[in-house]
């Protein structure tokens, strides 16, 4: 055994050279062996299957299907085999086939729709890979690669939107490579982010969106670099380079991955190489263009020629402002394999421009997946995606120097020559554009994965890896335009952030079978795993340039310099086990952690789990129900403190004559947990009609303890902060349906359809004894300002308990005073909506008309959320807006209805809803004629015409009820003054050859 | 062979959990912020701390003061502002909460800081030590100016709330206190700036006489500023921006008394003479703010985001011991020393006023004069009971006499937070006009 190891590891330093050699010798078959080949086609269709999972039962043989739908096995010892074949969509087969010696044996497959995929093989939030039927969890996945065949999208966050109830993704702030709004079942935490962890072939990477600039080195360094957006670390991805996506949604499932996961799991797996397949290219090219929707809300500087002192008449930004952004992206991959080797090699471009500018991004991938089969039970996989990632950063939100908020924000009536929109918060538009915001990141994220199956039964794995992203920023404000208080002598500020995730796991796994009762099979496993996050931030800035010429930051009269650091290390060990009880399967696990987060005071902390899955047997089911699986999970999982949370700190402080002094900061808190969120679910999936109708409805109850509070310090006991303390509880609560049917499956017409919806229910359940008492007004639901009663609660910061975690809590107006001529506001304040909706649908069509034409729509729906809407209340207090410009009289000047306005606008911000229905996507999909394609040399070819965020119905007095400064992470239910999200138009033509 | 593959797995995972179990792994720690350790090595960035806090909150009280006041008139579009300046903030509205939140702070860090000075240094020492008295004069400082400002404050770290009258005799106290310490160690400036101090509190309190003695004992060479660096720059700078969303200028009724033949830099003038009087200094070019509409006449006394603002300074304690005067009737006296400092400024001289009315208003032009931008203007309408009776002439419908605040209330956050202080909007003061 250690001979073999020895041997193995020998092996390994010679990979490099024999993982090329592998890849093109071909597959030698040895005499004593035979092999399998065959085809899988769709059956109604005809068209072969693409990426179809083939495997022989017992054993750990297996491939893939190639773009023909083909596949090959080789090296397969003689003798009778069951070989099965799993593809998302369809219902699994198996067949048998008879090896012989020397001799290939052929076996084809017409593979039905399926609506329920009970055999798919999952391996998120489980240890090890087990088929979908035997986990008493939730797990949504979703199949990448079959999702850009139909719709290329250049962008993953965009390919989420839609597609897995729990799961919210969507555009928020409208700058290319902007921030998105991510999160699974609603709202988990007070104090700590409420991202999902995500993974990318094992390896924990940074999934984070938003801003850092205003963390290095206070507000005399920098600046939040594009105003808040930031940049969304997920559009580093290409789309092109993800096999699938697994999703699991939380605690119940995501126990396994501890202290970091109670928010939900992603996790991305990219493409592979086949095995014995010669070599296989892709290329997909896009092109297209962003526009926003001509919806500003300043059409009426237009309609009523509004000028501005020297008779200028001021710009629209409607008219003006918004542009197409050219969008262009390439993406070449080849794919193959021979008997011990396969690989994936991608490289992909795109760049992309946004519709208001300067905005622009260029994105190079280059990735490399390496498969090597050593010998009949050690597999080592090498992964290394590589991306380039340069964002020229739209300058927007709550941000003097935004290019929309100074065009909006404009007092028409100021406008000239020279400041054609009005003059913005004392910056011109021109002046904003003329603004450079960079942000260039080089990431690599790799991996190295040995499977080690020693025995048939016992499984080896662990994964080495790292996510190293290194994001440098850089800004600059010119010499000579005017930048409110920074003046006119310019500003310089570079940015530098590394980022390391290293992730160390490892997994063993054993089935069995006990001599007990018969014989009880089961699985057991057991692993640990370790991460290492380290991130710097430096930051320089110059300012006071003499005069033009110079840019660098020391070329400045005076620079600034900022550094932070943070480091957080978390180590865990996990054991499972899983019984198999004929049609039941009976799941408990524990994972025990430690991480440096936690507070000097505090131990490790132990999650557990357990779920159960119920297939009835087919024979006890009505005739027109195929099947039925019930199951039901319990389990916990958490979430760390801030890396350096724990510790009691004062700041630095320059003060007298630039004399050091220091102030206190965090009170500290040695006594800090992790936050843990106990989650009991239950679903039913059910396959109806020969499966051709999938239901699967999930009902979920989670309570987050010891959620982290910040508790504020009476100002009197000196601290700036807040002191973080494990006293909230949070309750999540919601029901997940998803139907998915092929209403009409024929050759000249197909018709799938997939209605997701999903309601959420999320309070504040309590915030601990340092919470003050309060009241909210009670109104009579029949209408009337007055309220009726009160509803008493607890209060802390903005949460309130029986309230949801974001609301929108504000006085109003109640009257109005004939005398003063104003509107009276309330002396307490109300409850006007809450942040985040409660329900959220989605529909999905797909119809396929002949073999060549596809079309898919996509209806998205959100509805229960308000907008504390400050840019109407803001454009108005700067005399920008339509809702008070209309109302001027014909010389331009204020009316009483004007007056109102404004009056009303000073006093409070207007509660809109959030309430909208979206035609999300819309494709049409040509495959080319096998004739041209034939004669131009290529494989499988099609055309697609796509829009995205095409058109939405609302009643909010907004541009569009997505938006939202900094994508929501920070509650604020305002959408200061972000970008909306723009309309998207893609051709794509995608060919193999 | 199952059974001992299995057993190094196990013991794979025993050696996992050992690893976690080595505190060492875990611990980390934070390269960017100092700990209460640091500071026992460091009193003077601990004693700087604590002035420089007192000091960065004066720009920020300077701008509320005098859009309470008659002095500022809010130009740009920030509710905040808007609010003080219209007179409609509520108790748990105001803007000026933040203000009082660091002067607390501040406070609270002085006393802290006392201890920590007695814990390294020694009690003994301690009482003779600039530290200890640079400390417990910014813990004084930041007494007073709650006391002007602000008509309640918790007396103590997380105490019960008191009256601003209680607030500046704590500050009285902390002077004295501090001058004692500022003596032994030998530190005059210091001694002679809570001298000072204890004047303008005294004067507040209504201790006229004891107010002007310490008043006397100010030589005409001093002065002490907030001090501001490039770090932390003067907000009044920024908010003279005439197109910035927190922009302020001076409030209308001052805008006939300005010079405008010209562009550029030039004064308010003096209302006894009509000359330009240069301790008022304003710009005005032109500029119109936000709306295109009103002139945005920029206070020029800070200029530099660097510039320092006085907080204390020995025209004040001459105007001091004029006051004193009046309060006795002694007007020539109290003109003689009025008169004093206009000549040093290159004013004439004004007549000695006839009725108690006339001398008042003398007094109040003066000091409004002598202290202008500097936070004292809505004091001296509070003390003097006149807020009503200005605003009122004025005549200025956005800006009506009845009802408005004359000082702010406590933050929101203290009273919240405070277990000792109730948040009742019912129990918490917000002194008003008529």
């Amino acid at each position: 055994m250690l001979r073999h190891l020895v041997r193995s590891s020998n092996r390994l330093g010679a990979c490099g050279a024999l993982l090329l050699v592998g890849a093109l010798i071909p597959a030698s078959v040895a005499a004593q062996t035979g092999m399998i080949t065959g085809s899988v086609q769709a059956a109604t269709t005809g068209q072969p299957v693409n990426g179809a999972q083939v495997t022989i039962e017992g054993t750990t043989r297996g491939a893939l299907t190639n773009a023909s739908g083909r596949f090959l096995i080789t090296n397969v010892q003689p003798g009778t085999y069951n070989v099965q074949i799993v593809y998302v969509g369809y219902g699994s087969q198996t067949r048998e086939v008879t090896v012989s010696g020397g001799e290939t044996a052929v076996v084809d497959f017409q593979l039905s729709v399926s609506a329920v995929s009970l055999d798919e093989i999952v391996v998120t939030g489980t240890a090890g890979a087990v088929e979908r039927r035997k986990i008493g969890v939730s797990l949504a996945s979703m199949d990448m690669a079959q999702i850009q065949e139909a719709q290329p999208m250049t962008a993953f966050g965009q390919a989420l939107e839609g597609r897995i109830p729990g799961l919210r993704s969507i555009g928020t702030v409208g700058g290319v490579g902007a921030t998105r709004e991510l999160r699974i079942r609603g709202t988990d935490s007070f104090s700590l982010g409420q991202r999902p962890v995500v993974y990318i072939d094992g390896v924990r990477v940074d999934g984070g969106g938003g801003e850092w600039g205003d963390d290095a080195g206070g507000s005399s360094t920098c600046c939040a670099f594009s105003g808040g957006a930031g940049e969304d670390r997920l559009s580093d991805l290409n789309p092109d380079e993800i096999d699938r996506v697994e999703v699991i949604k939380g605690p119940a499932a995501a126990t396994l991955y501890g202290s970091e996961a109670s928010g939900g799991v992603i996790q991305i797996f990219t493409k592979r190489g086949r095995n014995n397949s010669p070599a296989n290219f892709s290329l997909t090219s896009s092109l297209g263009f962003n526009r926003h929707r001509e919806n500003f809300p300043t059409h009426m500087r237009s309609e009523l020629q509004i000028k501005g002192p020297d008779g200028f008449v001021a710009w629209d930004p409607n008219e003006t402002l918004i542009e197409n952004g050219l969008i262009n992206s390439y993406d070449l991959t080849v794919d193959g394999g021979g008997e011990a080797v396969t690989y994936f090699v991608s490289a992909g471009f795109n760049y992309e421009e946004g519709s208001v500018k300067p905005n622009d991004q260029k994105r190079g991938n280059l990735r490399v997946n390496l498969n090597w089969s050593v010998g009949d039970n050690l597999t080592i996989g090498v992964a290394s995606g590589y991306v380039r990632n340069r964002i020229y950063a739209l300058q927007s939100g709550n941000n003097w120097l935004g290019i929309y908020t100074n065009a909006l924000l404009s007092n028409p009536r100021n406008a000239t020559a020279d400041a054609p929109y009005g003059g913005g918060l004392d910056v011109t538009v021109e002046d904003s554009k003329a603004i450079s915001t960079y942000s260039d990141t080089d990431r690599w994220t790799g991996s190295v994965t040995m499977t080690y199956n020693p025995l048939p039964n016992f499984t080896h794995k662990a994964t080495i890896g790292l996510d190293a992203v290194n994001d440098q920023k850089t800004r600059i404000l010119p010499f000579g335009r005017h930048y409110t208080y920074i003046g006119k002598n310019g500003e310089r500020n570079i940015g530098y952030r590394s980022a390391r995730k290293f992730t160390a796991d490892y997994l063993a796994n054993l089935d069995y079978d006990l001599p007990i009762l018969g014989g009880l099979p089961g699985s057991f496993a057991f692993g640990g795993q370790a991460y290492w996050d380290v991130a710097s931030l430096s930051m320089a800035t110059g300012k006071d340039y003499a005069a033009t010429g110079v840019t660098t930051v020391g070329g400045g009269a005076r620079t600034f310099g900022g550094e932070t650091f943070e480091e957080e290390v978390n180590i865990g060990a996990f054991a499972q086990n899983r019984f198999d009880l004929g049609n039941l399967f009976v799941t408990a696990a524990v994972r025990i952690d430690g991480n440096s987060a936690f507070g000097e005071n505090y131990g490790f902390q132990v999650y557990p789990k357990a779920d159960a899955a119920y297939n009835l047997p087919s024979d006890a089911l009505p005739g027109f129900v195929s099947s039925v699986k019930l199951r039901g999970a319990v389990g916990m999982a958490g979430k760390a403190p801030g890396a350096f949370d724990q510790f009691r700190t004062y700041d630095s402080n320059t003060v007298l004559d630039d004399q050091p002094g220091v102030i206190p900061y965090n009170p500290g808190n040695t006594d800090l947990q992790p936050e843990n969120k106990t989650e009991y679910e239950a679903g039913i999936e059910l396959g109806l009609f020969d499966s051709r109708v999938g239901i699967d409805a999930t009902f979920y109850n989670a309570t987050t303890k010891n959620a982290l509070l910040e508790i504020p310090f009476p100002p009197s006991l000196g601290f700036q902060d807040e002191q973080l303390q494990n006293v909230g509880r949070i309750l999540n609560r919601g029901i997940e349906v998803s139907v998915n049917s092929t209403i009409l499956d024929r050759s000249s017409f197909r018709w799938a359809t997939m209605v997701n919806y999903e309601w959420n229910h999320n309070e504040v359940l309590d915030l601990g004894a340092t919470a003050v008492s309060d009241s909210l007004p009670i109104y009579d639901p029949d209408g009337g300002n007055t309220p009726i009663g009160w509803d008493y609660h607890e209060r802390l910061g903005g949460f309130r308990t029986g309230y949801p975690v974001g609301t929108f809590v504000s006085r109003m107006i109640v009257g109005w005073d004939e005398t003063s001529r104003a509107h009276i506001r309330s002396t307490y304040a109300a409850y006007l909506g809450k942040l985040f909706p409660g329900h959220l649908a989605s529909w999905n069509n797909d119809f396929a008309l002949g073999q060549s034409l596809r079309l898919n729509v996509q209806f998205r729906g959100e509805w229960g959320a308000v907008m504390a809407n400050s840019d109407r209340s803001y454009g108005v207090r700067q005399y920008a807006y339509d809702e008070y410009n209309r109302h001027l009289d014909a010389n331009g000047d204020p009316t009483p209805a004007a007056d109102s306005v404004l009056n009303y606008m000073r006093l409070v911000t207007p509660a809109d809803s959030r309430d909208n229905i979206r035609l999300q996507e819309l494709s049409l999909s040509y495959q080319l004629p096998e004739s041209i394609t034939t004669a131009l040399g290529l494989d499988r070819s099609s055309l697609t015409l796509a829009g995205y965020n095409l058109y939405w119905w609302d009643h909010c007095n907004c541009p569009d009820p997505n938006q939202q400064y900094q994508g929501g992470a920070d509650f604020s239910t305002s959408p200061f003054l972000g970008l909306p999200q723009p309309r998207r138009f893609l051709l794509s033509f995608r060919t193999r050859f | 062979m199952i059974t001992k593959r299995f057993t190094r797995g196990v013991a794979g995972l025993a050696v996992l959990a050992s690893l976690a179990a080595c505190g060492d792994l875990l611990n980390v720690s934070d390269p960017q912020r100092y700990t209460n350790d640091d500071l026992d090595a460091s009193l003077s960035a601990v004693a700087n701390g604590v002035e420089g806090a007192v000091h960065q909150e004066l720009d920020q009280f300077v701008v509320y003061q005098a859009l309470l006041a008659d002095e500022y008139q809010h130009t740009g579009t920030w509710q905040g502002y808007d609010e003080v300046d219209h007179g409609i903030f509520q108790y748990g509205t105001s803007a000026m909460d933040g203000t009082f939140n660091n002067l607390l702070r501040a406070r609270w860090f002085a006393l802290d800081s006392e201890e920590r000075l007695k814990r390294v240094l020694g009690d003994q020492a301690a009482e003779s030590s600039s530290y200890t008295a640079q400390v417990r004069f910014s813990g004084a400082l930041a007494d007073l100016y709650l006391g002007m400002a602000f008509c309640e404050a918790p007396a103590d770290p997380a105490g019960p709330a008191v009256s601003d009258s209680e607030i500046l005799q704590q500050a009285v106290d902390e002077f004295t206190t501090t001058i004692a310490t500022a003596q032994a160690a030998g530190n005059a400036a210091i001694a002679m700036a809570a001298t000072a101090g204890r004047a303008r509190a005294n004067l507040l309190l209504g201790n006229y006489a004891a107010a002007a003695a310490d008043a006397s004992t100010v030589p005409d060479t001093f002065s002490y500023s907030a001090r501001f660096n490039n770090s932390n720059a003067n907000w009044v700078v920024t908010v003279t921006t005439a197109t910035f969303n927190e922009a302020a200028g001076m409030m209308e009724k001052w805008w006939s008394s300005v010079d405008s033949t010209g562009p550029g830099a030039t004064s308010i003038r003096d209302p006894w003479t009509g000359e330009l009087d240069p301790r008022m200094p304003v710009h005005w070019d032109g500029d119109r703010a936000t709306d295109n509409v009103t002139p945005h006449y920029s206070q020029w006394k800070y200029t530099l985001e660097t510039d320092d603002i006085p907080m204390l300074h020995a025209d004040e304690m001459r105007l001091i011991e004029a006051e004193a005067l009046m309060r006795t009737s002694d007007f020539v006296g109290a003109t003689a020393i009025i008169n004093q400092l206009r000549t040093d400024v290159g004013l004439s001289t004004v007549p000695v006023p006839g009725t108690a009315a006339d001398m008042q208003a003398l007094l109040l032009t003066e000091r409004f004069a002598e202290m202008f931008m500097e936070g004292m203007r809505a004091v001296d309408l509070y003390r003097f009971g006149i807020t009503e009776q200005v605003f009122a002439a004025m005549a200025d419908s956005e800006r009506p006499s009845s009802g408005r605040p004359t000082k702010f209330p406590m933050s929101n956050e203290e009273a919240n937070d405070n277990p000792n202080i109730d948040n009742d909007l019912l129990q918490r003061c917000l002194p008003r006009t008529p």
